[in-house]
């Protein structure tokens, strides 16, 4: 497949031109952790999140590549990795332990919204994602998920919206979280 | 329901679709209003949670794809493991060096190592069959020519059958003769009419068995090297039969090589690996074909 190929497939959010990615640059990114003092898991990890960062932006159309795909993924995840050494090194004892609070006080509330979000239902949860992290137009999310036009899409958007508002609200209050 | 009037903010600020101005705007506005921040917050959340939800729906299905851990990452796992592959990597290119400028170390090295073997092989009365095994630049065409004690009788040849290949080896015992061709090589010219004379030598001493090596390396293809009866061969000797002949007189004994219709000295103080060296004249040349012949 070629560049422009599965540019265009990725954004249009076709996931399996990101398996597809996944798989062709594998050995060549995660190479670059390993070279560097890391290890398969986190070069594994580097490379996905830097995948990730591709897709995100490929697919909400915000991205202009001035380059090969392959290159582009190399420098997020060179500059990933960078940032994970920087923060690797800065962080003395004292600040891993107030680091660890904060991961567990966040990671306690991502999983009351966790919850929320399966218990959503497989639309819902399917709108409100593509739309959030994906950044897809309400356009695209209707055609992806069959929707009779775009409004539909926007007003079942809005309402699934509305409805884990009231859930995470719910949960929050009974689990004290925000105090 | 105050609150209620920023819903169309923190869609457009969370979807990312507010101007930069606006954003600012908000932001400052969010920082002003505890009720509106805490709001803000609880919005933040949401949203998080739902992009950490989809990028955990994405790397697992990312991580369901059956991918080969790379070579390289399985090795390097450990430090301990990097220090040690660095270190033998370190010490295999010093050596390589080592021995690639320093020849007469590695020249040294390799006789040593021929010697252990040699010497191993003697000591354990292995079978022959099994000596090629030892070494795998080793070809098993060894033999063990047995030098009789000189009697009045002249042993015209000592066939010695080879149990590997078709080698054929010669011993002469013949009297001291005067002389009669001084050439380049040290060695001694033999009459071809002393043959005649064997029987007026007495007394021989016994030698000891020479144990006949042939050796392939890549570096050395016509050498020998001749070191307390073990003479080693290097080279691909075992394509056709080579002969060994040995003049011997009180005290002295002259070895010489026949190969592919040409004879070669073999001399006594070869102990480090030496070319094969041609004879070239024609008289002796002459002698040692005749005593072939005759023998």
């Amino acid at each position: 497949m070629k560049d422009h190929e599965v540019l265009e497939r990725v954004s249009r959010g076709d996931e399996v031109a990101l398996d597809y990615l996944y798989k062709k640059h594998y050995k060549m990114m995660t190479r670059i952790v390993l070279n560097n003092n890391g290890s398969e898991d986190e070069a594994k990890d580097i490379f996905q999140d830097a995948l990730l960062v591709f897709w995100q932006k490929a697919v909400s159309g915000k991205l202009v590549l001035t380059s090969k795909i392959s290159t582009y993924i190399y420098s997020i995840c060179l500059n990933l990795w960078r940032k994970e050494l920087d923060r690797k090194g800065r962080l003395s004892s004292e600040e891993v332990d107030q680091s660890i609070y904060q991961e567990h006080e966040k990671n306690e509330k991502i999983k009351i919204i966790t919850e929320c979000i399966n218990q959503l239902g497989d639309t819902c949860r399917r709108i409100l994602t593509y739309h959030y992290f994906d950044g897809l137009s309400m356009t695209d999310i209707a055609e992806k998920l069959n929707f009779a036009n775009t409004d539909t899409a926007k007003t079942k958007k809005y309402k699934c919206k509305k409805k884990l508002d009231m859930m995470v609200k719910r949960n929050y209050s009974s689990q004290d979280v925000l105090d | 329901m105050g609150i209620n009037k920023y819903s169309r903010d923190f869609e457009a600020y969370f979807s990312g679709s507010m101007s930069e101005t606006d954003r600012i705007l908000f932001e400052g506005r969010v920082e002003s209003d505890p009720l509106l921040k805490s709001e803000f917050e609880r919005q933040n959340d949401i949203v998080e949670g739902l992009k950490a939800h989809r990028t955990a729906e994405l790397k697992t299905r990312l991580n369901n794809i059956s991918v080969e851990p790379t070579l390289i990452g399985t090795l390097m796992q450990g430090s301990m493991m990097k220090t040690l592959t660095y270190g033998v990597t370190s010490l295999m290119i010093a050596s390589g060096a080592y021995f690639f400028y320093n020849k007469e170390a590695a020249i040294k090295y390799h006789i040593d190592a021929l010697d252990s073997k040699n010497d191993y092989t003697l000591g354990s009365q292995m079978s022959p069959a099994v000596y090629g095994k030892l070494d795998y630049r080793y070809e098993g065409n060894m033999q063990m020519l047995d030098y009789v004690e000189a009697s009045p009788v002249l042993k015209k040849r000592d066939f010695k059958e080879a149990r590997l290949d078709n080698t054929q080896n010669i011993t002469f015992s013949v009297p001291e003769v005067n002389p009669s061709h001084e050439e380049t090589f040290d060695g001694m010219g033999v009459d071809i009419n002393a043959l005649d004379r064997i029987e007026q030598v007495t007394g021989i001493s016994e030698f000891d068995k020479v144990n006949i090596q042939t050796i392939n390396s890549r570096k050395y293809n016509f050498h020998y090297r001749l070191e307390e009866n073990r003479l080693f061969l290097y080279g691909k000797f075992s394509e056709s039969p080579y002969e060994i002949i040995e003049i011997s007189t009180p005290g002295n004994k002259k070895l010489f090589f026949y190969y592919q219709g040409d004879f070669y000295q073999l001399r006594k103080n070869a102990s480090s690996i030496t070319p094969l060296s041609k004879i070239e004249n024609r008289e002796l040349i002459d002698e040692l074909g005749a005593l072939k012949v005759k023998g």
